[in-house]
């Protein structure tokens, strides 16, 4: 079930009201509809992957249980390696079996041997990339003895699989969503309210944005041998629009939803592309994921404690392995190994002061030095996404090189094609405005017209629907993120 | 929760209201790149679909009336069937589906009352979405609960922002006093009685390596049933056609003796015209509508099938 389809529009508002209303507000029974609509949720991709599910829950919460329980240190060990070994176990084979496959083979080649790999045909589940690391992070925790170990089943159940983070996140923790899920929940205006701002800049981003630069994007980068160099520049930056739209529109949908039902979930994006340099990007973007590869992957590497080598080695490990988690293809890596590289001023001159999180603060324009920063950024960002979004590296360097090559200065839109491409340019242009004048806040509409009389409100409300209704891509296109 | 309901129903009423205003404005003032999700057009001459409906509105007690996608008003003409005595009307449209066949059967059935009809089907069609046909459609009848119907059936936002749109600007159309009539676009010209008429010839060779995948969709299938329902509920005789495409595009098509078999088995007389008679190159105005040569043939082959199977629509057409 997509967030942009109508079964969701029933889906919700179904929900919603039996959480309220018929629950009586016990937390039991609340707790309860929220995990069987969960997994209803889920089944609706494909129910043979519900037990699949259910097992990573009940292992993660069956050897918790164990680690905390355990008296030796070695015990403790053995259980965490069961846990997070069969976590692996299941996420390597699902998305990686036949990349390591196809790619051993195409290794002994290089050697002169014609081996015979069998490649399988396997269906990705959804969300598993997500929920796997949801329950790593739980058994590390207890591990660590950072938190103690759920002792409801049901409450475990729900942190692990609540439908609005299931299939693409954010990556939640333990610590934060854990006590949300055990505490009673009340209904809050002001909650709900905000909830429904968010899950409608949220379709803004997905539905008007993301789709719309998706039509093009795919058309230029399906036929890129096509195009001259400066639509590849086009199409690139199409593709950085949709997918910060895709994902963040995904993400901005998924914490209102949660908000609806009493939850506050992660901040998983803080505008990204205003980023002064690449370091301060991916404190920005997809926030669950980077701070579960520092708190659980460079921390205990190392982090920046044991001199300059060492930390550039740690960047480098989870930026690749960044990448690797993305999908089963060396365009991944490669695009974790070119952040990795961008970020290598950061990590080497470390900046004295700290920079204010908020570009250009209390002013409306950025200065001129500013400005220059931020299309750096913009720049080295949207170079790297053209290796992520690339089919093979020989398409992602050979769309490169044609940037360079073919008419850099030919105007993109004197193609048939992509003459209709000029209406991204025309949404993106006030989309950006608007997270500009909004970037104070958790998503950009959360206080814009705070100030205005209500009936001026709504009506900007009342618009950004009509927007949606008006340039929304029709036939429900998949998030990005599913995929991973 | 109470604060929270009653400022949600407010929110729904002002913004339903804001959502109209604005589509009007857009549909008035935008231009089409402008405006993607509503792509009515009141300068469509194309097909002419606002001719066709306008004077179906007119029309009563047919002795045959057909329908069909495009290939159905530019491949039945009235003048023909009218030299052997039948009164038709052509109710086709720009890509019609059965979908949408069995909303013009809920607007203009009791109304035209035919003896019999003539269902046209291309199966290319069969599982279409049917969303630029009910745009067309929207676009040219008069709305009321059956395109509200077809509005829920179609789920597109393309279909309800064009609904909404003409709800609000029919009443106030002045199109009714015949002032914008055209009868004539580019190549063709509309004949009264639903007709659309080419004298085009298909000039270019035909080199689409594609495959037409001739697929029954769930929901066409529903509807071909429900339309069966109805016509034999109300004693109407039915005829299902396959009308003739370009040779060279129908060999390239998949799945057609499924196709046949099943329209075959639902229809007592059904023809594919394909199979029946090899039309030339010099029939066709492109690779998939006859010319006026063309349809010359088709239609006395349709005829001699009337004149055959239901001979007594002719004697009832001549005492009348």
């Amino acid at each position: 079930m997509l967030f942009n389809s109508l079964s969701f529009l029933i889906f919700l508002p179904t929900v919603f009201l039996l959480y309220w209303f018929a629950t009586n507000k016990s937390l039991k029974t609340q707790n309860w509809l929220l995990l069987i609509t969960s997994y209803y949720f889920y089944s609706c991709w494909d129910w043979r992957f519900l037990f699949l599910l259910a097992f990573s829950t009940a292992l993660d919460y069956f050897t918790g249980l164990q680690i905390h329980k355990s008296q030796t240190l070695g015990l403790k060990k053995m259980w965490l390696i069961i846990s997070v070994g069969v976590n692996l176990g299941f996420l390597g084979f699902f998305k990686y079996y036949n990349f390591f496959a196809e790619s051993f083979a195409d290794f002994v080649q290089l050697f002169g041997f014609r081996p015979s790999v069998a490649t399988l045909h396997i269906i990705l589940p959804v969300g598993i990339s997500f929920y796997t690391f949801h329950g790593l992070s739980y058994v590390i925790d207890i591990y660590y003895g950072r938190i103690k170990p759920s002792t409801n089943w049901v409450q475990y159940s729900l942190f692990v699989s609540f439908f609005p983070l299931l299939v693409a996140g954010p990556i939640e923790r333990a610590t934060h969503l854990l006590p949300q899920v055990e505490r009673p929940r009340i209904f809050n205006y002001h909650q709900a309210v905000d909830g429904l701002k968010q899950i409608l800049w949220g379709f803004i981003k997905k539905v008007v944005i993301a789709d719309n630069c998706a039509a093009f994007a795919n058309q230029i980068f399906d036929h890129s041998g096509e195009y001259s160099g400066m639509t590849l520049v086009w199409g690139a930056i199409l593709f950085a629009f949709q997918i910060y739209g895709d994902f963040s529109g995904y993400t901005d949908i998924a914490l209102g939803t949660a908000r609806l039902f009493g939850f506050e979930l992660l901040k998983n994006f803080n505008y990204p592309y205003f980023s002064r340099n690449i370091a301060e990007f991916w404190k920005r973007w997809h926030i669950s994921l980077s701070s579960w590869f520092r708190d659980y992957l460079y921390i205990p590497l190392g982090g920046s404690r044991d001199g300059l080598w060492k930390t550039i080695r740690n960047t480098f490990v989870i930026f690749l392995v960044s990448g690797f988690w993305h999908g089963a293809n060396w365009t991944f890596v490669v695009w974790g190994g070119l952040n990795a590289l961008f970020i290598m001023p950061s990590v080497i001159w470390k900046p004295k002061n700290k920079p204010s999180m908020v570009v250009a603060e209390g002013r409306l324009f950025p200065s001129l030095r500013e400005a220059g920063q931020l299309a750096v950024t913009f720049i080295l960002t949207t170079f790297a996404w053209i290796f992520f979004r690339a089919e093979s590296l020989t398409h992602a360097l050979a769309y490169i090189s044609r940037i360079f090559t073919a008419n850099l200065l030919e105007n993109p839109f004197r193609y048939a094609g992509l003459r209709e491409s000029i209406l991204c340019l025309l949404l993106i242009i006030p989309f950006l405005i608007i997270e500009w004048l909004g970037r104070t806040n958790n998503y950009a509409i959360e206080t814009l017209g705070y100030r205005w009389p209500k009936l001026m409100r709504w009506s900007f409300y009342s618009a950004c629907a009509f927007v949606i209704g008006m340039y929304m891509q029709t036939g429900g296109t998949e998030f990005i993120y599913f995929q991973f | 929760m109470k604060k929270f309901a009653v400022n949600l129903t407010a929110f729904g009423l002002l913004g339903g209201c804001i959502y109209v205003v604005l589509l009007l404005v857009f549909g008035f003032t935008a231009p089409h790149m402008l405006r993607p999700n509503l792509p009515y057009d009141d300068d469509r001459v194309a097909g002419f679909s606002n001719l066709r409906f306008r004077e179906a509105d007119s029309i009563k007690n047919v002795d045959v009336l057909f329908l069909g996608s495009s290939h159905t008003y530019r491949g039945y003409d009235p003048r023909i069937f009218k030299r052997y005595g039948l009164k038709t009307f052509n109710l086709g449209s720009s890509a019609q589906t059965l979908r949408q066949t069995q909303y013009l059967l809920d607007i203009y059935l009791e109304q035209m009352n035919p003896k019999v009809v003539i269902l046209d089907i291309y199966p290319k069609f069969l599982n279409l979405d049917g969303v630029e046909s009910s745009i067309d459609l929207l676009s040219n009848t008069h709305l009321g609960k059956p395109a509200l119907d077809m509005v829920f059936d179609v789920q597109d936002i393309r279909v309800l922002n064009t609904f909404l749109y003409n709800a609000f600007v029919d009443p106030f159309d002045n199109e009714h006093s015949g002032e914008k009539i055209t009868w004539s676009y580019k190549e063709d010209t509309y004949i009264k009685g639903g007709y659309t008429q080419t004298n085009k010839t298909y000039a270019s060779k035909f080199t689409d390596q594609k495959v037409d995948e001739y697929i029954f969709d769930e929901e066409q299938y529903e509807a071909l049933l429900d339309i069966k329902d109805e016509l034999d509920k109300r004693k109407i005789r039915t005829i299902c056609i396959q009308s003739p495409i370009l040779p060279a595009r129908y060999a390239r098509a998949n799945n057609k003796a499924c196709i046949d078999s099943t329209l075959r088995s639902h229809f007592s007389l059904y023809y594919n015209y394909n199979e029946v008679n090899r039309l030339s190159e010099e029939c066709f105005s492109d690779d998939q509508h006859l010319n006026q040569k063309g349809v010359g043939i088709f239609n006395n082959f349709v005829a001699s099938v009337l004149q055959e199977q239901i001979p007594d629509l002719y004697a009832e057409a001549k005492d009348d």
